[in-house]
């Protein structure tokens, strides 16, 4: 196993830039995840990383040595692709022992290894079959298994689990981590859905726009995001966002609409170094908000909009003075449309940003 | 009219009868097939066109493939290299082969003269005699029709190269597998179902070939080139023998909707949708293994089970042909040569590869154009220099009369090669004044208001049942596309005869009316078959929504699903007038002397002198260029028309 560096990485396209000056390190057995929306240069890193797309700038390195100008074949990694990339005229078998019959392995070795990956993949019935036949989920073992096969220095996964349904793909993604950790395989995994992310992720690399936006935990991403973008990125629902300014005296927020709301006392340190009297925005994720029928003190009287119950939890859809919140209840808590509630924001878990740079201030 | 020329052959195929009498057909019972089976010349010319298939289809197959791998990467002007590279295959059979004939000579032919002075293989003082040795003839059989039909399987085997996705390259990369193993493990498996198609349809034309028999070899010397419909022809309106040889076509017939319908099969199994991606390409291969067990295979179709009866019948000849085949050394030195060559190519670096291909691209471009260019040229030469050598390749100059025969490769230009053409003067002396035009703008003339008038009348017909083919549920409908299919790739010399008869009793021979009536009848079924492709293309969720909102089914059709079918409409259109246009066979048998259309005419300019090189070169010029024009404009669309829309892109 081994180390990926990736050094002020940079890719164009014609004269469109994919990647721009982007910089990570992955430790030796880590799981990490590159997160973002579609064309925000993930999965062109992940292609920079495996030799696919020759950079326009900067380094990869693995283990320490600089790969960037490697064909893929020597560098020994093995990826995981999102068509699954199964020779679909050879049987799962055959697929499974193609990179150990393209390096000249021993046909013992071969068989040893492939039936290896089909136990720990559950796919032994399926070898002699032909992929044609294949459901989506046994694809994706057989790709699996043709990278572990392998036992490369590193696994490159593109987006491996988004051809599969919901119910299929909430499995794979358990069986794939606790693959990873069995195997303590560095792993890069690309995906733009943050459940993924969130639940298999040892760290994970948000990216929009080709720029790197945050490195984290899962935790770290999620309760401390650094901009706006990851924060509106992470979490469903999303984070509420208001526009707002802090008064001068660090007691009071004004949100739009001239609703004031006074400084909770545990947040006064968390707002001491926001600057006061400058465009910021508000932002609180839907379970940080209380909602009660009766009214009580630090509590503001909102108007129910709509209301989305989803069994284990009620989504509650509330405006205050135009400005719409999204509020995360008990599944006992119900609310018609028109219904005055009372809200409380927790300030201590909410966030500030500034509008103009749109980095987090808290 | 389909159907009826058929239905009569096959009862004159039992009777005596000849069309220059005014007797009524005799009843002979089987008498002709017993009298056909024991005639050791027509096995003899079976045999004459199972070699020929079997030389020219797998000649093509490694030329054609060949170029599909070299052309398959991005350079500059792949387009253009591409499209005139496909040019040959759009043009017409009979004049292709009458150039040929031309570069062929013996004497002041443009290929021996490369063999002598250029390569230095050949001694001057023996020249090869390529079409007057019975040995050579059919080797220069096969190298035009080579010529000809290699960019058909290279059109094909690039639509199947494109097809293949190209994340399995990129994961075989990640996987460490050579350029080789990509290529024997990827790439040939998966291009090798369309490449079938394409052997399928040059073997069924091989067999069929008549043409290019007619105009290169006239079948000889002696019976060396003699084909089966060939020798047909010359039974049928040499000899005049009509029942015999309705017996003959329909044993041809047999032989060609056996092998038509086990294409079709074929063609439906790798279909599936269009481009046959990854998924459908492994069904189709894993049926394919499934059906091993031979009699499985056998019985699953009463059509394979008359061509094995078939081979059955022609079982001892076949060893006879195979050692005929492969005793011709150079061809398994050919295929040797030819995989040795690709896997080597696969161990250099890309650059180095790319360079070779880009080396040997150019030489297949020069191999292409180089003929094209000399007809071009020789059409514009005064007759002293056509046949001078070496070559003429440059004009320098305009000629003067009387212009004397120059030692180097420059020439003249003139225009009288086309002033013969065109008019004819008083006394045949080039500098008198005009009496009236020559027969050859009428013949273009005709060749154009047939062409067009058949191509309007199928396409027009083709619309409306393409249309009821692809938007309603019609019983039978994979048999009539069976049916349609499998009419279209009869051969025309085995049909003619009872069509010829027809004629004869309506009164339609030599008239332009006939020749129409004939060609909408044959590109009908033609443009039925590509227009309900292009229907099928059209979600019918727009017609459904027209239909909700009031409008009826004929307004539906005009208003929505015709504007949108326009291109498929107008590509239909161009293949049935190329169809129409090159057509040779049928205008040859059906029309008198002078003949009605030009493909005839061409090749017929014999004068004084003996064959008038310049006057078909002249024609020639003037005739292709119809045929390259629409091949330039219709290049994205000419691997569906090819493929009678089989192949989609």
């Amino acid at each position: 196993m081994a180390t990926v560096q990736v050094k002020q990485l940079l890719k164009k396209f014609d004269q469109n830039i994919a990647i721009n000056n982007t910089s990570l390190d992955i430790d030796d057995g880590m799981f990490m995840v590159f997160l973002g929306p579609s064309g925000c240069g993930k999965t062109t890193t992940l292609r920079c990383i495996a030799g696919l797309e020759i950079p326009d700038g900067g380094q990869i390195l693995i283990d320490g040595e600089d790969v960037t100008k490697l064909p893929p074949s020597a560098r020994d990694i093995a990826m995981v692709f999102q068509q699954y990339a199964i020779y679909p005229h050879m049987t799962v078998a055959e697929n499974l022992a193609f990179p150990l019959r393209a390096v000249k392995t021993p046909a013992s070795v071969i068989e040893e290894r492939v039936m290896e990956a089909a136990r720990k993949l559950h796919i032994e019935r399926l070898l002699p079959r032909k992929p044609g036949k294949l459901s989506g989920g046994e694809m994706q073992r057989v790709a699996i298994g043709r990278a572990i096969v392998r036992r490369p220095k590193v696994f490159l996964m593109d987006e491996p689990l988004s051809n599969l349904d919901a119910k299929l793909r909430t499995e794979m993604r358990a069986e794939i981590k606790r693959l990873q950790a069995d195997l303590k395989a560095t792993t890069i995994y690309v995906t733009h859905d943050q459940l993924e992310a969130l639940s298999m992720a040892d760290k994970i690399a948000i990216m929009y726009g080709g720029f790197l936006q945050q490195v984290g935990t899962p935790s770290d991403v999620y309760d401390r995001p650094a901009n706006l973008f990851v924060a509106g990125f992470i979490g469903s629902p999303a984070m509420n966002f208001v526009p707002c300014q802090l008064q001068p005296g660090r007691t009071e927020l004004l949100l739009e609409g001239g609703v004031s709301m006074p400084v909770q006392p545990d947040a006064r340190s968390r707002f001491a170094d926001v600057p006061t009297g400058t465009p910021l925005m508000l932002g609180v994720r839907p379970e940080d908000i209380a909602l009660r029928r009766d009214s009580a003190p630090d509590f503001v009287d909102v108007e129910v909009y709509i209301v989305e119950p989803l069994g284990s939890e009620n989504i509650v859809d509330v405006r205050l003075a135009g400005n719409a919140f999204k509020a995360r209840t008990l599944p006992t808590f119900t609310a018609k449309i028109g219904d005055t509630l009372y809200m409380r924001i927790d300030q201590s878990r909410a966030h500030l940003f500034d509008t103009g740079t749109t980095l987090a201030l808290t | 009219m389909n159907v009826f020329p058929l239905v009569w052959s096959l009862y004159l195929s039992f009777c005596s009868y000849t069309d220059t009498s005014h007797r009524t057909a005799k009843w002979l019972g089987t008498a002709n097939y017993d009298k056909l089976l024991g005639d050791p010349d027509i096995w003899k010319n079976f045999i004459v066109t199972a070699q020929f298939t079997l030389l020219s289809v797998g000649a093509q197959l490694l030329v054609g493939f060949g170029m599909a791998l070299l052309l398959n990467r991005t350079f500059r002007a792949k387009g253009i290299i591409t499209t005139l590279i496909l040019l040959p295959m759009m043009l017409s059979p009979v004049v292709v082969g009458m150039f040929w004939k031309f570069l062929l000579d013996a004497n002041w032919g443009l290929v021996n003269w490369l063999l002598q002075s250029v390569f230095h293989v050949q001694d001057r003082a023996h020249p090869m005699l390529w079409l007057s040795d019975p040995h050579n003839a059919m080797w220069s059989l096969v190298l035009v029709d080579t010529w000809m039909w290699s960019p058909f399987v290279m059109l094909i085997s690039l639509a199947g190269l494109n097809a293949v996705p190209p994340h399995l390259y990129e994961a075989a990369e990640v996987d460490r597998a050579s350029a080789w193993f990509k290529f024997r493990y990827i790439t040939l498996p998966m291009v090798s179902p369309l490449v079938m198609i394409a052997l399928l349809f040059r073997t069924i034309d091989c067999f069929k070939i008549f043409d290019l028999v007619y105009v290169l070899t006239g079948g000889g010397p002696g019976d060396a080139t003699k084909t089966v419909s060939f020798s047909l022809y010359q039974k049928a309106f040499d000899q005049h023998n009509t029942g015999y040889s309705c017996a003959l076509a329909y044993m041809i017939l047999l032989i060609i909707i056996g092998l038509a319908n086990l294409f079709i099969k074929y063609l439906a199994k790798v279909r599936g949708e269009g481009i046959p991606d990854a998924t459908t390409l492994s069904q189709t291969l894993a049926e394919r293994t499934q059906h091993l067990p031979l009699l499985g295979w056998l019985c699953a179709s009463p059509a394979r089970l008359l061509v094995l009866l078939l081979l059955g019948a022609f079982w001892r000849q076949i060893p006879g042909v195979l050692a005929s085949v492969l005793g011709h050394w150079q061809i398994v030195l050919g295929i040797a040569l030819a995989a040795v060559a690709i896997r080597v190519m696969m161990q250099l670096p890309t650059i180095v590869r790319n360079w070779l291909a880009y080396g040997a691209i150019a030489v297949a471009t020069v191999a292409y154009l180089l003929p094209i260019y000399m007809i071009v040229a020789t059409s514009f030469k005064p007759a002293t220099q056509i046949f001078s050598m070496p070559p003429k390749f440059v004009p320098t100059h305009i000629a003067v009369d009387r212009e004397k025969p120059s030692t180097g490769y420059d020439f003249g230009l003139t225009l009288k090669n086309y002033d013969a053409l065109l008019y004819k003067r008083v006394g045949n002396r080039p500098d008198a004044p005009v009496e009236r035009y020559a027969d050859f703008p009428m013949q273009v003339g005709n060749s154009l208001f047939i062409g067009g008038l058949s191509t309007f009348l199928a396409v027009a017909l083709g619309t409306m049942a393409a249309y009821a083919f692809a938007r309603f549920n019609i019983k039978g409908k994979g048999d009539l596309l069976f049916f349609i299919l499998s009419t279209r790739m009869l051969p025309a010399i085995a049909v003619v005869i009872p069509i010829y008869l027809m004629f004869q009793s309506l009164h339609l021979l030599d008239t332009r009316i006939g020749l129409v009536i004939l060609y909408t009848v044959f590109n009908l079924s033609f443009s039925t078959y590509l227009l309900k492709g292009f229907f099928d293309d059209i979600p019918h969720e727009y017609d459904d929504a027209a239909l909700l909102d009031g409008y009826s089914r004929l307004r539906t059709f005009w208003k929505i699903s015709l504007p949108q079918a326009l291109t498929g409409i107008a590509t239909t259109a161009v293949f049935c007038f190329i169809t129409a246009w090159n057509e040779f066979a049928f205008a040859q048998v059906l029309s008198g002397s002078p003949p009605l259309t030009a493909p005839p005419s061409i090749i017929g300019h014999t004068g004084s002198g003996g064959t008038e090189w310049g006057q078909i070169a002249a024609g020639a010029v003037i005739f292709l260029i119809p045929a390259a024009l629409f091949t330039f404009v219709m290049r994205k669309h000419l691997l569906r028309g090819v493929t009678f829309g089989a192949i989609k892109k």
